[in-house]
């Protein structure tokens, strides 16, 4: 079982539509130790705008935020994304971001959390892997939706099967949502050839970025 | 005609990817239609705003959407450069806000049809409106305001006032020697209010008077208090009230909503004293320190 923890002090999203930031802040503050970017600038970067929240294609727009310190935004968003490719990452310390439908989540949250949907929505719910355990079959998550009766000091985690995670995973014609997650440019960036990321095709810096790394 | 099905499947695909990719995924497209001859379509655009609530009680979280149909109607056109929609962001978020105030005031407004006779027993409301009560008092009681009272009065112009209101309600009207006395809508009241006394027929007319003159009450006369009270109220059955529940909710939790939704500051005590004084008069309902909604006004609200 592979887990990395996040660090101690968790960024809750302070608004319901904020689930997108508050994974990215917590991930930048975990995994680059970095304090630079709070949850404004972020915020600011991805257009965020309450009530509509956050385009999916907005987050390409971190690599002008990031870029100073060499980190770059990637987005796997491709029919051969599975738990594996979570945990490639995670074994390279790597926090994968993962997208599941906010209708959906009493499907895999285990309190007392009841849904009232109509099943039209399209509002996305982001979370930040932290561990997979291929034993067990459990993937490991940080919510960023803070429940006020929960202990987080005892429990900061929630833990989803597997079978659970892609059956939340998967949207239209079996292809799952987006695995989207940050590396810096020294830390051996190695992409596979085979990989798309988003920003390879909106985005000129990341464009050099790839063909650096090829 | 198979290739041109396609080619309009495909359009409505990109549009629908661009929704969410570019514009955010609170934002629904609905009605989609291709324009004959262009690379446009035209649709509704929906919104389904999630929203988190709590039971105080049973600790249990509930997540809803608040939901705004045909928010705007939206033209996107597809071109090489990629695909382009007629407004912005900041305008199509405006247009929510709008549409939000709007639902909120029209909750206000069913609210406030349901709970108006009752509303006028809270004592800061009263006193607020005391001009208002004194003038109907005096004309109920008394059968008539003379013009010499009304000289008398130490605010003749603010009363003044206060009557050109209620005559233009037709709630007093002016007889031919100069007094006030009672208009069509007491009188009419009466009647519909059969075997009730006569301070029963006083508390719905003062009752009218609130929900018939609303705005005119805050916006010219500056008598905000029965506003302050009907938001309070309003803010739980707006947030706090899902499809088969009504939600046990405590103060802070109830504060904490009102200050979101109406972006506003309130004392805590004083906001504290309101709900008490709701919970007093049955509009609200309380359990110790946790208050819930009526059910007859949630049927109400729901029910229009």
């Amino acid at each position: 079982m592979t887990i990395i923890e996040l660090k101690k002090t968790l960024t809750f999203q302070p608004e319901i539509d904020m689930c997108v930031s508050s994974c990215i802040k917590n991930v930048l503050d975990s995994q680059f130790h970095s304090k630079r970017y709070s949850l404004k600038k972020i915020n600011k970067c991805l257009r965020y705008i309450n009530c509509l929240g956050v385009g999916l294609d907005s987050i390409n727009n971190l690599n002008e935020l990031l870029n100073k310190d060499k980190i770059y935004v990637f987005q796997k968003d491709e029919e051969s994304n599975n738990i594996k490719s979570i945990e490639r990452l995670i074994e390279r310390k790597i926090y994968p971001i993962v997208i599941f439908p906010l209708k959906d989540y009493e499907k895999w949250k285990n309190d007392k959390t009841r849904v009232y949907s109509d099943g039209d929505e399209n509002t996305y719910h982001f979370l930040v892997v932290v561990g997979i355990d291929r034993k067990d079959e459990i993937v490991y998550v940080f919510d960023p939706i803070k429940n006020k009766y929960r202990d987080y000091d005892k429990e900061p985690y929630d833990k989803i099967t597997f079978s659970k995670f892609y059956n939340v995973w998967v949207h239209e014609e079996d292809i799952l949502y987006p695995i989207i997650w940050f590396e810096r440019k020294n830390d051996n960036l190695n992409i596979d050839p085979q990989q798309k990321t988003v920003i390879d095709k909106f985005d000129k810096s990341s464009r050099q970025v790839d063909n650096n790394a090829k | 005609m198979l290739n041109k099905q396609k080619i309009e499947k495909n359009i409505l695909k990109k549009v629908k990817r661009y929704v969410s990719r570019e514009i955010g995924t609170n934002v629904i497209l609905k009605n989609p239609e291709l324009v004959s001859g262009k690379n446009t379509i035209i649709a509704d655009l929906n919104i389904s705003k999630p929203k988190i609530i709590y039971d105080d009680k049973t600790k249990e979280r509930y997540i809803k959407f608040l939901r705004y149909d045909n928010v705007t109607k939206v033209e996107f056109s597809l071109d090489k450069s990629g695909i382009k929609m007629n407004i912005s962001r900041t305008k199509l978020s405006d247009m929510i806000k709008k549409k939000e105030g709007r639902r909120r005031r029209k909750i206000e407004d069913l609210i406030l049809n349901n709970i108006y006779s009752q509303i006028i027993d809270i004592s800061l409301i009263k006193t607020n409106l005391r001009p208002i009560y004194v003038i109907l008092t005096e004309i109920f009681y008394d059968r008539k305001l003379s013009l010499d009272k009304i000289n008398k009065y130490p605010n003749k112009e603010r009363l003044q006032k206060y009557i050109k209101f209620l005559t233009d309600s037709e709630i007093i009207r002016k007889n031919s020697v100069g007094d006030y006395v009672q208009g069509n809508i007491p009188i009419e009241l009466q009647s519909a209010l059969k075997n009730k006394d006569e301070e029963e027929v006083l508390k719905h007319t003062f009752g009218y008077i609130v929900k018939e003159g609303r705005k005119y009450l805050k916006e010219e006369l500056h008598l905000y208090m029965v506003e302050s009270y009907l938001k309070i109220i309003t803010i739980y059955y707006y947030c706090f009230s899902a499809e088969d529940k009504l939600l046990k909710v405590d103060n802070s939790s109830y504060l904490q909503e009102y200050k979101n939704t109406y972006n506003t500051r309130i004392n805590e005590t004083k906001f504290i004293s309101y709900l008490s004084d709701l919970a007093n008069i049955g509009v609200l309902k309380r359990e110790h320190n946790l208050y819930y909604g009526n059910e007859c006004i949630k049927k109400a609200i729901h029910i229009a």
